[in-house]
C-alpha cells in the first residue's frame, strides 16, 4: 500500500514537470492555428476555435520555411557528425592517455567558450571574410564546430573517466590494440553520453542565430532561426506565422529524439559494470 | 634483442641499459603520436577559429576603438581605462553583479530540476516515453522564439500567467507588469531559463546514473540503506565527474545568456536587468564602444574563471586526471 | 597629346563601364560599351517588411530590372529590422558590405561619418521631402536618397469620444482635457498609450514645446534639452502615466504593446502612422468605422510637429558596380514602382511627387499622415552620434523614472542634457 502511495507522488511529479515543460510549446501549437483575431485578445483561449491550418502552407510556400529547413538540416547534421568524432577522439586522449600539460589542455578548451558571443562576431566574421568563407555551408559549420567541440570533449571525458580501466586491459591481453579496446568497450558504455552529446551539438547548430545572422546572406542559404526572425516586421509581427515556424522548426528535433530515445536507455542494459 | 638478456633483467639480476637519448626521444614521440593524431583535428578547430577573435577581444579592451577606427585601424591604447570604466559606472557594475547572481540562481535552479527529472526518468515509470520526450522538447525551442512565448506568457494583460494567478485568488496579479520591474522581470527570466536549459542536463544526468552498477546499489539496499541514503552516499559521489562539468558549464552558459535578458529585459526603467553580455553588446554595438564591450566581455571571463577554478576544487578531483 | 587625351578617355570609360564583383556574373569588360549599356550584379540588402507578400513586391523590382538591363544581375537580400543596425556595423567593419542598402534615416549620418557611402549629388529642392534630405545630410553633403516615409499622427476612436462629449483635440490642453473627460465617463478602456520606451511619442513634444533636441555649431552638436521647454515637454507627456490616463504597464511598452492595446480596445487614443492605421484595420476590420485621425496636437508654441521616420537608400562606397548600384536605386524611385511598395506598407513615398499620387490626400482617414510628414515634421539631429544615443536608451531611463515618480522633469531634462553632450562629446 505505501509502496503505491510513493509511486503515485512519482507521478504526480512526473505529471507536473511535463505540464511545465509542455504547456509552452502547446500554447504555440495552438496559436499558430488560430486565426489573427483571435491572437491578440484579452482572454487566452486554451482551444483554438476555429482551427485554421493555412499558416503552414503559407510559411512553406511565400516564406520559404521548406528551403530553410533544408539549409538547417545539412548544417546540422554536419555539425553533429563532425564534433561527435572530432571531440570522441579528443575526449578519449584526454581521458585515457598521457598528454602532456593535460589539466592546461583542458582549461584552454574550456576558456574558449567563456566569452559571450556578441562580442566575437566582428573578429569572427573578419576571419570568415578572409578565408573566403562567407555565405557558405562549409563556413557556419566549422564556426559551430570551434564552439560545440570544448563541451563535447569535456562531457564525453566526464563519461569515459567513470569506465574502469580494467575492461580495457582485459580486452588488450586478449589481443585487441588501444585502438580496438577504444571502439569495442568505450563506445558501447560511453554511449548514452554520446547521444548526449550529439543532441547537444544537433540543437545548437539548429537554434543559432547570430551567426548565421552574420555569415548567411543571401536568401537561398538562410536557416530556419532567420526566417523566423523574417515574420518580425518593423512594428508588427506576423504572430502566426512565427508560430506555425515555430512547430516545424521543432519536429525534427522530436523526430531526433524519438529516434535516439531507446538508445539512450539501452545503456542500462549494456555493459554490466560488475563492481 | 636477445631473450637472455632480457632474462637477466627480468631476474632483477642485471640492471637493463640506460636507453639512450635518441631511444628515450623516439619512445616519447612514439608515445605522443596516438594522443597528437586523436587531438590534433579538435584542437586546430578550436584554436584556429577562435583564437584570433579571444586575442583580438582582449587587445581591444586595452584601447579605445570606435567603429571607424575598426575599419581604418586606429585604435588607441589606453591601457586600463576601460576597466575603470567597467568598475566605477554603476550601470556597468550594476550589469556584472546582476550575471552572478541571476546566473547562480539559474544554474541551481537548472540543476536541481535537472536532477530531479532525471531521477524520475530513471525510475522507468509508465508512460516514461511520454514523460522523457516532453522534457526534452523545451531544448528544442531556439532561445530566441521561447523568450518571445514567454514574454507573452507573461504580458500583463493578455499573460496566461496573470490570468492563471489571478483565478487562483491571487487578485495582486491583475494586469500585472512583469517587465516593469527588475525583480518580476528576473523571476520570468529565470522561468525562461531554467524551462530552456534543464532538458539537458536531465539527459546528461540520466546518462550517468545509468552508469551507477545496479548491484552496488541493490547490496546496499540489502544492507538496510534507505533511498536518500543510497542517492547521497552512492549515487551523488559516483556522478561527481559529471556533475561538476554540468556545473561549469551551466554557470558558463547561464553568466552568457544573451537572447532572453536581451528581449525580457527591454522594459525594465534604466536597463537595471541588464547582464553583462547585454551591456557589453550595448557598449560595442550599439554605442559604438568597441573597447569598452571587449573590457566587459574579458572581466566576464575572469569572473567565469575564477568561478570554474573554484568548481574544480571544490567539486574535487574526477578519478585520473 | 592626343594619345594622351585618347588614353584618358578609354581609361575613363572602362571605368564607367561594369567591372567584375565579388560575386559569380556574367558581366562584360565594358571599355568600349556606351554608358548607357548597364553590367554587372549587386547586392541589395532591405530591411524585412515580416510578410511575404511585401517581400514578393521588392523581389519584383529585381527581376523586372533585370529583364530591361539583360546580364545584370540584382540580388535582393532581406534583413531583419532588429538586427540590421548590428548587421551593418559588422559588414562595415569586416570590410564586406552590400552594394545597396535601405538604410533607416537615424542611421544614415553615423554610417556616413564613417565613409560608408558614396555621395548622393544634392537633389533639387521639392524633390524629396526635405526632413528627410536633412536626415540624410552630413557636413553639408547629401549621402542617401529617400526612399519611404511616415509620420505618426493621432489615431483615436470615434466612439470612445463621442461617448465621452468630447472633440478630437487638437491642442495638448484638449487632449489632456478630452483624456479626463474619457476617464470619468467611460470605464473599461484608458485614454492614451502613451508609453516608457518609445521615443518617436515623447521626443517630438519638445518640439511642439517650442523648445529642440540639439544644436549644431559647425562640426559639434550640443544638446538643447536643458531648457524650460524640454522640461514642460517631459511634464507633459508623462502627466499622462501619473495621472492614470495611460495603462500601468506602458511604462514598459513598446510601440508594437501600445498599438496591441489599441486593438484590443484598451487604450482609445494612440499615436501612430499610416501602418499602424493598417494593420489595426487588417487585424480587427470591424474597428475601421470607428476610427478617426488627426494631427498631432499642437504644444504651447503652436507647434504639432511629428518626427519623420523613413528609410533612404544608400549606395556603399566599397561597390564594384556603382553605376549599376545607383541605377537600380534610381529605378526603385520612380514613382510608379515607388507607390507599390509603399502603398503595401503604409508608409508615404520620399518624394513630393509620389505623395500627391499616393492618393492619401484624397483620403479623408488618411489625410492626416500625409499632411503630417509634408508640413508638420521634423527629424532627429542628424549628428552622426545619434545612432549611439538610441543605442544608450538615456530617453527612455529618464522618461521612466520622471513615471515614477523619482525625479522631476527639470531633473530629467538637466540630466538628458547632460548625457547627451557625453554622448556627442564622443
Amino acid at each position: 500500500m505505501r509502496w503505491m502511495l510513493r509511486r503515485g507522488w512519482l507521478y504526480v511529479c512526473a505529471l507536473a514537470i511535463s505540464a511545465f515543460a509542455l504547456f509552452p510549446i502547446y500554447y504555440v501549437v495552438i496559436t499558430s492555428l488560430k486565426p489573427r483575431s483571435e491572437i491578440y485578445t484579452r482572454t487566452p483561449d486554451l482551444w483554438p476555435n476555429h482551427p485554421q491550418w493555412h499558416q503552414y502552407s503559407h510559411v512553406f510556400g511565400e516564406g520559404h520555411v521548406g528551403r530553410a529547413l533544408l539549409n538547417s538540416l545539412i548544417i546540422a547534421s554536419a555539425t553533429t557528425l563532425i564534433c561527435v568524432v572530432v571531440a570522441g577522439m579528443a575526449a578519449y586522449a584526454l581521458a585515457r592517455l598521457e598528454v602532456p600539460f593535460k589539466r592546461t589542455l583542458l582549461m584552454l578548451i574550456l576558456t574558449t567558450q567563456m566569452f559571450p558571443l556578441v562580442v566575437l562576431i566582428i573578429p569572427l566574421f573578419v576571419l570568415m571574410r578572409n578565408a573566403d568563407l562567407i555565405g557558405t555551408y562549409q563556413g557556419l559549420v566549422v564556426t559551430y564546430l570551434a564552439f560545440t567541440i570544448p563541451l563535447a570533449i569535456w562531457i564525453m571525458r566526464g563519461f569515459i573517466v567513470t569506465i574502469p580501466e580494467e575492461l580495457e586491459h582485459a580486452a588488450m591481453t586478449d589481443g585487441a590494440t588501444r585502438v580496438g579496446a577504444m571502439f569495442r568497450v568505450i563506445l558501447p558504455i560511453a554511449a548514452p553520453g554520446l547521444v548526449a552529446t550529439a543532441t547537444l551539438s544537433f540543437i545548437a547548430a539548429w537554434n543559432e542565430f547570430m551567426l548565421a545572422l552574420t555569415f548567411m546572406n543571401t536568401e537561398e542559404r538562410k536557416t530556419l532561426p532567420l526566417v523566423l526572425q523574417s515574420f518580425v516586421g518593423r512594428g508588427d509581427t506576423d504572430w502566426g506565422a512565427v508560430m506555425a515556424t515555430s512547430v516545424i522548426y521543432t519536429l525534427p528535433v522530436v523526430i531526433f529524439f524519438l529516434l535516439l530515445r531507446k538508445r539512450l536507455m539501452l545503456g542500462m542494459t549494456a555493459g554490466a559494470v560488475k563492481g | 634483442m636477445s631473450t637472455q638478456p632480457g632474462q637477466a633483467v627480468a631476474a632483477g639480476r642485471v640492471r637493463a641499459p640506460r636507453p639512450s637519448a635518441a631511444e628515450r626521444l623516439s619512445h616519447a614521440a612514439s608515445k605522443l603520436t596516438l594522443p597528437v593524431i586523436l587531438l590534433l583535428p579538435a584542437m586546430t578547430i578550436i584554436v584556429g577559429l577562435v583564437g584570433y577573435p579571444l586575442v583580438k577581444t582582449i587587445w581591444l579592451s586595452f584601447t579605445d576603438t570606435r567603429l571607424g577606427d575598426l575599419i581604418n585601424g586606429t585604435s588607441t591604447w589606453v591601457g586600463l581605462e576601460n576597466y575603470k570604466e567597467v568598475f566605477t559606472d554603476e550601470q556597468l557594475r550594476t550589469s556584472l553583479v546582476n550575471t552572478v547572481v541571476f546566473g547562480t540562481a539559474c544554474v541551481v535552479g537548472t540543476m536541481a530540476l535537472g536532477m530531479a527529472v532525471a531521477l524520475l526518468l530513471n525510475q522507468r515509470l509508465r508512460f516514461n516515453w511520454f514523460f522523457s520526450l516532453a522534457v526534452l522538447l523545451p531544448w528544442a525551442v531556439p532561445a530566441l522564439a521561447a523568450s518571445s512565448i514567454f514574454k507573452w506568457l507573461f504580458d500583463d494583460r493578455y499573460g496566461f500567467v496573470n490570468w492563471a494567478l489571478v483565478g487562483l485568488g491571487f487578485h495582486h496579479f491583475q494586469d500585472y507588469a512583469w517587465f516593469a520591474d527588475r525583480n518580476s522581470a528576473y523571476v520570468a527570466m529565470f522561468v525562461v531559463v531554467v524551462w530552456q536549459s534543464f532538458p539537458f542536463i536531465a539527459l546528461s544526468l540520466l546518462a550517468g546514473l545509468q552508469t551507477v552498477p545496479r548491484d552496488t546499489l541493490d547490496a546496499a539496499a540489502v544492507d538496510g540503506a534507505n533511498a536518500v541514503q543510497r542517492f547521497w552516499l552512492i549515487t551523488l559521489p559516483l556522478l561527481r565527474p559529471i556533475l561538476a562539468v554540468l556545473v561549469i558549464f551551466s554557470t558558463i552558459w547561464d553568466f552568457k545568456i544573451f537572447d532572453q535578458v536581451y528581449v525580457l529585459a527591454q522594459g525594465v526603467p534604466d536597463r537595471a536587468a541588464d547582464t553583462a553580455a547585454v551591456t557589453g553588446y550595448r557598449e560595442a554595438f550599439a554605442l559604438g564602444h568597441f573597447g569598452t564591450g571587449a573590457a566587459i566581455a574579458v572581466v566576464l571571463f575572469c569572473v567565469l574563471l575564477a568561478f570554474s577554478i573554484a568548481y574544480v576544487r571544490l567539486i574535487g578531483k574526477e578519478g585520473r586526471t | 597629346m592626343l594619345l594622351a587625351a585618347l588614353a584618358a578617355v578609354s581609361v575613363a570609360l572602362a571605368a564607367c563601364g561594369g567591372s567584375d564583383s565579388d560575386s559569380s556574373s556574367k558581366s562584360d569588360k565594358a571599355s568600349t560599351s556606351t554608358p548607357a549599356k548597364l553590367s554587372g550584379s549587386v547586392d541589395v540588402w532591405i530591411m524585412d517588411p515580416g510578410s511575404p507578400k511585401i517581400q514578393s513586391v521588392v523581389k519584383g523590382y529585381g527581376t523586372s530590372f533585370e529583364a530591361q538591363h539583360p546580364g545584370t544581375k540584382v540580388s535582393i537580400e532581406f534583413v531583419p529590422w532588429a538586427q540590421a543596425h548590428d548587421k551593418f556595423t559588422t559588414s562595415i567593419a569586416g570590410g564586406k558590405t552590400p552594394d545597396i542598402a535601405e538604410m533607416g534615416t537615424t542611421w544614415t549620418p553615423e554610417f556616413a561619418d564613417e565613409g560608408a557611402f558614396e555621395q548622393v549629388a544634392k537633389p533639387p529642392s521639392g524633390k524629396y521631402v526635405s526632413s528627410l534630405i536633412d536626415a540624410a545630410t552630413l557636413d553639408g553633403k547629401v549621402w542617401g536618397k529617400p526612399w519611404y516615409a511616415g509620420s505618426r499622427a493621432l489615431i483615436y476612436r470615434k466612439d470612445v469620444l463621442e461617448k465621452a462629449g468630447v472633440q478630437p483635440p487638437k491642442t495638448w490642453d484638449e487632449l489632456l482635457a478630452a483624456s479626463k473627460a474619457i476617464k470619468a465617463k467611460v470605464p473599461g478602456i484608458y485614454p492614451t498609450g502613451y508609453t516608457g520606451l518609445t521615443e518617436h511619442m515623447y521626443l517630438p513634444t519638445i518640439w511642439q514645446a517650442g523648445g529642440q533636441i540639439a544644436k549644431q555649431d559647425g562640426d559639434s552638436w550640443t544638446s538643447a534639452l536643458n531648457t524650460p521647454q524640454a522640461a514642460t515637454a517631459i511634464q507633459f507627456y508623462t502627466d499622462f502615466y501619473k495621472e492614470g490616463l495611460t495603462p500601468k504597464a506602458a511604462i514598459g511598452w513598446e510601440e508594437p504593446d501600445a498599438q496591441t492595446a489599441f486593438i484590443n480596445g484598451d487604450i482609445a487614443m494612440l499615436i501612430g502612422g499610416g501602418w499602424t492605421y493598417n494593420s489595426i484595420i487588417q487585424t480587427k476590420p470591424g474597428l475601421k468605422s470607428k476610427i478617426g485621425t488627426e494631427l498631432e496636437p499642437a504644444g504651447p508654441s503652436g507647434k504639432d510637429t511629428a518626427f519623420a521616420g523613413g528609410s533612404h537608400l544608400v549606395v556603399f562606397n566599397g561597390s564594384k558596380d556603382k553605376d549599376l548600384a545607383n541605377a537600380f536605386v534610381d529605378y526603385m524611385l520612380e514613382a510608379t514602382n515607388l507607390n507599390k511598395f509603399t502603398s503595401a506598407v503604409g508608409f508615404l513615398p520620399g518624394t513630393v511627387e509620389g505623395i500627391k499620387a499616393s492618393g492619401y490626400l484624397d483620403d479623408p482617414v488618411r489625410k492626416p499622415f500625409a499632411e503630417q510628414l509634408l508640413d508638420h515634421s521634423a527629424v532627429y539631429p542628424p549628428s552622426p552620434r545619434w545612432g549611439a544615443l538610441e543605442g544608450a536608451n538615456i530617453f527612455d531611463g529618464e522618461i521612466q523614472k520622471v513615471m515614477r515618480g523619482k525625479q522631476t522633469p527639470q531633473q530629467a531634462a538637466q540630466n538628458l542634457a547632460k548625457k547627451m553632450d557625453e554622448e556627442f562629446a564622443g
